[in-house]
């Protein structure tokens, strides 16, 4: 049910110099922690009472480009992962103040170029460290220099300084970022994107390389890393938290569990504490077929190749099977999709035939049928194991 | 204990005549809670001797049971009598169940298959709730199917499928509105292009009237009298409208905004004042709209609008200057008083889900989705909250009934009376 929105806003180019205060201080433990759920933060009851909460919507868009021009290397990393949320007024006619704080976090191993070796680079000690800094944060709890540019279609726009304090690799540094910021009174055209009222910022910025705590290992990688970076960041923001079902009938516990799993595993690659958890909510809903195939399908999809554990995902794939009886044809896919990843051809295509025999409905019969046909392909070939 | 006129099953206290906010209707609900609303179908209630603190735990649970799978229909009151829909399988299930024990006295079933196409995620249904006049039960299925039951034995007497007979709409979730009685008969949302809104005798089901093509709506048609004439006040569609209660005729018309037409609220009408107070979800916010009366004629016009107040599928009830309701949609739900003549908001208070509102004297009680009850008393700058219990689990739509001190609640599957007294 959750679909994507457009925003619009203008972006600014500025360079903004970060000054580190002492060093080894840590400013991780000011911003909040995150969600149960791991997909937003856990807003402090005083921002709570402060105005209106947006949450990131994560996942959805790319939301943070880093970019490093040198004379023999260009390096562009990229994100969707941050997470967080912003306070606005309940009032949008104080144009003083449209935003009155907020709080994100990136989790460093996220951040991902086009080339594994690059990223190894990139999450490696003399750069970002992600093994001992896993996440970059920023928290503002103010604005300055706000300039209302109008309103159009039911949305305000506003230019403005968001006052607050990076983290960066265990350094603290005040961080003023010009940003542009539009609200987004929930219409029939926003709908199209999410539900909700929402909230879009925009910036670039430049930043010193060495501000972020990077230190290249030897003098050769003045050629392949540039001193200053760009960085251009996007944020959609809304009314509704990524951990807010949007089917009423949806169980909130089991779908923060199932969001819970997918952080760890996914975003923060904490795969022992990830299956540790999975395992636990596994025998939670030993008797919930279409949870325990959520389970197995997340399983095969949100983690890297290295990270799957594949007797997990079809021990809870089976299960699932064993309770729904050969009835619905999503958990019997399911089941095919697990031995196909295992490399048993044979056994995925027996039950994606049998979840086709069940669908009567032509665009997932066709979208069954392809996959049907990449199983015996895989079959025939007898190679690896086709990717879920 | 109880107020007495809740308990006795003679004749004598059947017959007590329940005259409802004035001559509204000339054929009396006899019963405490005989419709969507209650009484005066307004949410209002007039209890006495609420305990105001309740004990650790919660109001004392007098009996709690399962109902069926589904549903989420009031419960109606008629002396020992509690009637209201739930849902078994492809079936719509009318209970009529004992108001002390909760035993089952009766139960009706209906074929009422979803249909192709319908949107499941709220269910099947029912929505709609039950209406109580007189020996009759009419019951209005999430697939526009109207019946009309014996209330003593659960008998069907007619029925009508309105989505074949007028092309009602199921509007994709279920259809939700509650029918309305109004002398010997019984008004109902239709929704269809032909037809929009009908009405049927009551006790012959005939067709008595019906009412040009409106768009559908969920909000639940209500009675008002607007300078001295009885009319039937809907919001079907974005089109807000006066109709004749005897036959149909349009009083007067509003066209609003596209966005009006999320509506699911129920209305509210300020006799006093001639303000009638609507709020939407989704794109749309709250209006009052100015009705009166011109010669013969009736002028509508929208006093103001605000979107700091945005009603989703909840109620909304009036405490002198002010309407409070839950706000919100998908989102956080913030109970929000909105002051009714200029539309500014006088608090946003957090603390609980989307939520449903009965006003008790100066006093509400809340109920929200995850089945957290409350009572407080309204002030300038909030609710104080007096007591606040869980009771219910997830997923608590349903408006509760309160009689005397009694409180009937229910979620999807279960249904218990609680002891609110002092």
């Amino acid at each position: 049910m959750v679909k994507s929105f457009v925003i619009t806003a203008v972006a600014a180019c500025l360079l903004v110099p970060l000054l580190p205060r002492a060093a080894g201080a840590q400013t991780e433990e000011l911003v909040a922690p995150r969600s149960r759920g791991g997909q937003t933060l856990e807003v402090p009851e005083v921002h709570l009472d402060l105005g209106q909460v947006y949450h990131v919507t994560p996942g959805q868009d790319t939301q943070l480009s880093l970019a490093s021009n040198a004379p023999l290397q260009r390096l562009l990393a990229t994100t969707s992962r941050i997470v967080g949320y912003v306070v606005a007024p309940f009032e949008l006619a104080d144009q003083k103040k449209p935003l009155l704080a907020g709080a994100f976090r990136l989790p460093v191993t996220t951040l991902r170029t086009a080339s594994p070796e690059l990223d190894e680079m990139l999450h490696s000690a003399p750069f970002f460290d992600a093994a001992g800094h896993p996440e970059i944060t920023y928290r503002f709890d103010r604005v300055a220099n706000v300039v209302y540019q109008g309103t159009a279609d039911d949305v305000f726009h506003y230019r403005l300084d968001l006052v607050g304090e990076l983290d960066a690799k265990g350094s603290h540094h005040p961080l003023t970022v010009p940003t542009e910021v539009s609200f987004w009174l929930s219409s029939n055209q926003t709908l199209n994107r999410f539900v909700g009222d929402m909230v879009t910022l925009r910036c670039k910025l430049a930043v010193a390389a060495k501000d972020l705590g990077w230190a290249p290992p030897h003098p050769s990688y003045r050629l392949r890393i540039a001193e200053t970076l760009e960085i251009d960041l996007f944020l959609l923001l809304n009314t509704v938290s990524p951990e807010q079902p949007l089917d009423p009938q949806a169980d909130r516990r089991k779908f923060t569990d199932e969001l819970r799993f997918v952080t760890l595993l996914r975003d923060l690659e904490d795969v022992e504490t990830a299956y540790e958890h999975g395992r636990s909510y596994l025998q939670r809903a030993w008797s919930d077929a279409p949870a325990l195939a959520r389970m197995a399908r997340l399983t095969l999809t949100e983690a890297r190749d290295t990270d799957r554990d594949l007797a997990f995902a079809l021990k809870a794939a089976l299960r699932a099977q064993e309770l729904d009886g050969g009835r619905d044809p999503q958990i019997l896919a399911t089941l095919a999709q697990v031995y196909a990843a295992r490399g048993d051809a044979a056994s995925a295509l027996e039950w994606q035939q049998r979840a086709l025999a069940l669908v009567e409905d032509e665009e997932k019969a066709r979208a069954l049928g392809a996959t049907l046909e990449r199983y015996r392909r895989q079959r025939e070939r007898n190679t690896d194991p086709a990717p879920p | 204990m109880p107020a007495t006129r809740s308990r006795s099953r003679g004749f004598l206290h059947r017959a007590a005549p329940w005259v409802v906010g004035g001559v509204l209707m000339s054929v009396p609900l006899a019963a405490q809670w005989p419709q969507w609303g209650g009484p005066d179908r307004d949410f209002n209630v007039d209890a006495r001797d609420l305990a105001e603190t309740w004990p650790q735990g919660g109001p004392p649970v007098l009996w709690r049971r399962p109902l069926g799978e589904n549903g989420h229909s009031s419960i109606l009151v008629d002396g020992a009598h509690l009637y209201t829909m739930t849902r078994r399988g492809d079936d719509d299930v009318v209970v009529a169940l004992d108001a002390a024990s909760g035993d089952t006295v009766w139960e009706t079933a209906y074929a009422a298959p979803t249909k192709p196409g319908m949107i499941p995620d709220m269910g099947p249904g029912p929505h709609s709730t039950p209406l109580l006049v007189g020996p009759r039960l009419f019951t209005m299925s999430a697939t526009v199917k109207l019946h009309c039951l014996d209330k003593e034995s659960g008998k069907v007497l007619w029925s009508h499928d309105l989505m074949e007979e007028m092309g009602a709409s199921h509007m994709g979730r279920g259809y939700g509105a509650s029918p309305l009685a109004f002398e010997e008969l019984v008004i109902v949302n239709v929704g269809g292009r032909e037809t929009g809104i009908a009405a049927f005798d009551q006790a012959s089901g005939e067709l008595v009237w019906k009412g040009p093509g409106l768009r559908p709506s969920h909000s639940s048609p209500i009675l008002a009298t607007i300078d001295g004439e009885t009319q039937v006040l809907i919001a079907m569609g974005n089109q807000r409208a006066g109709l004749d209660p005897r036959t149909g005729t349009l009083r007067w018309s509003l066209e609003l905004p596209p966005t009006a037409a999320t509506t699911m609220s129920t209305q509210i009408w300020v006799e006093e004042e001639n303000l009638l107070f609507g709020s939407a979800a989704y794109a749309d916010g709250s209006r009052v709209i100015h009705v009166a009366r011109k010669g013969d004629k009736f002028q509508a016009e929208v006093l103001w609008y605000s979107r700091q107040m945005r009603i989703m599928f909840g109620n909304a009830v009036r405490m002198g200057d002010y309407v409070y309701g839950s706000s919100g949609d998908f989102g956080p739900a913030f109970l929000t008083a909105i002051h009714l003549k200029t539309g500014n908001v006088a608090f946003r208070q957090r603390g609980f889900a989307r939520a449903q509102l009965l006003r008790v004297g100066d006093r509400l009680l809340i109920l929200d989705e995850d089945g957290d009850l409350a009572l407080g008393t309204p002030g300038a700058e909030g609710i104080e909250i007096h007591s606040r219990a869980a009771v219910l689990d997830r997923t608590a739509w349903t408006v509760p009934t309160l009689v005397g001190t009694r409180l009937y609640l229910r979620n999807r599957n279960e249904i218990l009376a609680l002891d609110l007294g002092s």
